[in-house]
């Protein structure tokens, strides 16, 4: 696959989990087309309907005036109750069923595919520095490898030459040492990182709760009181 | 009315409840202040009158005992034979005084070494000891007291089988709504608390053994024992609770709105715990039609018809039971003779207009 498509695949499962992880965009698609069917659902909003409607009628009368009728409705509410209360018990065990259901749609959709285009191509060059001169006598060799390829590729690299040599296929040794760069994995690596990064200055500083000053309210208070 | 709907319609009267061979508990309870004490000697009385070959005996667990005062004649704790009917006892459960003997028990149990204790002494020396003083205002310690007198009845049951216990029938004067449904609902609660308790012992037990108990004394496998058989007593009651040939509820109420709420209630909640609720006693009627001068009477009865009505509506296929307000205190043998009739033989405001004022009150 072309460098680019990897990269459009990539850029778009990546949005796509954050945007989920967010908004639960799999959990709402789920919701509304596989269970707007169930029959449960429908049963317990019929129910709920119900019950707003006799309970708006026994909120229109007297139950003094009019007990009987009053006592019979409330029977009626009892009974919804307890039926709501049935429904209850099935709902929940099918939003647990659903849940993980959901669960494993994310897996399959979203994280799965993310992680092994990301095993696949982590290891394929997105930039490749061209002269390496500046930078080759800074890092020791592993470290740089370590920063093109991830932590994770570098065995490979190592059993690839490994290999190699065992062959005595000096061409194959020069192959299996890559140049120096950035590669799919580390680029995603420093995005999560990055946005994880941002997410949390974002979220302390414009969502934090303020606190209401009490003690300033005390000293007003007592300000006055003394007044 | 076609003759089907006839013979659905109940009587208004108690006479299936009293002429009943099977029944062994029945409960009477409502709202504080209904008549529920008057009813439940008045059921008793009749049911031992009418069977004069069976034992009864009538408990009261309403913290606020009015027995004696009713039959004019000191109970207590242990049940105690009423004067001038020889088939029916009463009692009065009395939380302090059972929580005492149940200390004593385990005091004497414990034998003279240990009770030199300085923690033992601290709960069971002194004016009664301060684990009774606090388990004595433990709420629903009534209730869980008069749960324990039906246990009793219950092992008696079982051990005299071939013989027949002491008493073919009990009757429990129960304390208002709230308390009563508690008590009622102890049968399920403890089942509950027994099954965790089982668990708990059987994961630790063997752990504990090996530790050598928690002291001289204790056996955990005794203690799994005698859990067994209280859960076995405890299934016993449950089954007997719900059995509509074995127990039944008596719902006391007077025709007022608030009387009529809390019966509702109750009778809602009786019937989710799986109970038989079949007889409603309306007490405290004035049938101030015809020539009656009091106007407020005449203002109250009519309030009291409204309300009857309702009743009629409401609970059809049971027997309603429509009892007078008499011009005196229902108290005293004689009396409760002469009102309980009515529970039997339903009151008649036209021909039976005697009783109102016929009540003697030198007792």
């Amino acid at each position: 696959m072309e460098s680019s498509n990897i990269l459009i695949l990539l850029i778009a499962l990546f949005i796509f989990q954050k945007l989920n992880n967010k908004y639960g965009i799999v959990t709402f698609i789920f919701t509304k087309f596989v269970n707007s069917n169930n029959a449960i659902h429908k049963k317990a909003a019929k129910l709920n309907a119900e019950y707003k409607t006799i309970k708006l009628e026994q909120d229109g009368i007297s139950a003094q005036d009019q007990y009987g009728k009053w006592t019979k409705l409330n029977r009626k509410l009892d009974e919804i109750e307890k039926k709501k209360k049935t429904l209850k018990t099935e709902l929940d065990a099918i939003n647990k069923q659903n849940k993980e259901n959901v669960q494993k749609y994310e897996k399959f959709l979203i994280k799965f595919p993310f992680m092994g285009l990301k095993m696949w191509y982590g290891k394929t060059l997105l930039l490749e520095f061209e002269s390496i001169k500046s930078i080759s006598k800074v890092l020791p060799y592993t470290l740089e490898q370590m920063c093109t390829v991830g932590i994770t590729g570098l065995p490979l690299i190592f059993i690839k030459q490994a290999i190699a040599f065992i062959r005595n296929d000096s061409s194959k040794i020069a192959a299996a040492k890559p140049s120096t760069g950035v590669s799919f994995g580390i680029l995603f690596y420093c995005l999560e990182s990055v946005i994880s990064e941002l997410f949390t200055i974002f979220n302390s500083n414009v969502f934090s709760k303020v606190e209401f000053p009490h003690h300033a309210l005390k000293e007003e208070f007592e300000k006055h009181d003394l007044d | 009315m076609s003759d089907f709907d006839e013979e659905l319609q109940a009587e208004p009267n108690l006479k299936e409840l009293i002429s009943s061979e099977t029944y062994k508990w029945i409960f009477v309870g409502g709202k504080g202040g209904v008549g529920k004490t008057t009813t439940s000697s008045s059921i008793a009385i009749q049911l031992a009158t009418k069977n004069p070959n069976k034992n009864y005996l009538l408990i009261s667990t309403d913290p606020a005992h009015n027995l004696s005062d009713a039959f004019g004649e000191k109970f207590g704790k242990d049940a105690k034979k009423v004067s001038g009917l020889n088939n029916l006892s009463c009692m009065e459960i009395d939380p302090s005084a059972a929580l005492k003997d149940m200390n004593d028990m385990s005091v004497a149990k414990q034998g003279d070494a240990e009770k030199q204790g300085s923690l033992n002494d601290l709960l069971s020396g002194g004016n009664g000891g301060m684990l009774s003083e606090l388990t004595g205002s433990i709420p629903g310690i009534d209730e869980a007291l008069s749960f324990m007198e039906v246990l009793k009845h219950i092992k008696k049951q079982s051990v005299d089988d071939n013989e027949g216990s002491e008493f073919d029938t009990i009757i429990f004067d129960t304390a208002p709504t709230g308390h009563t449904l508690r008590f009622l609902q102890l049968p399920t609660t403890m089942s509950k608390l027994l099954d965790t308790f089982g668990g708990l012992t059987k994961s630790i037990g063997p752990m504990m053994n090996s530790f050598g108990g928690l002291g001289k004394g204790f056996d955990i496998n005794a203690v799994n024992q005698q859990m067994e058989e209280l859960k076995t007593n405890v299934e016993i009651i449950r089954d007997q609770f719900t059995d509509p040939s074995l127990t039944t509820f008596v719902c006391v109420c007077i025709s007022e709105f608030l009387s009529l709420y809390e019966t509702e209630r109750l009778i809602q909640e009786l019937n989710s715990y799986d109970m038989d609720v079949s007889n409603i006693v309306i007490n405290q009627l004035l049938f101030a039609d015809g020539d009656d001068e009091c106007k407020r009477c005449i203002a109250r009865w009519k309030m009291q018809k409204k309300y009857l009505g309702e009743i009629d509506d409401l609970y059809e296929f049971y027997h309603l039971v429509k009892m007078p307000l008499c011009a005196g205190e229902v108290r005293g043998l004689d009396n409760l003779k002469k009102f309980s009739e009515y529970l039997y033989n339903e009151f008649d405001p036209v021909t039976n207009k005697d009783l109102v004022f016929s009540l003697k009150h030198d007792f």
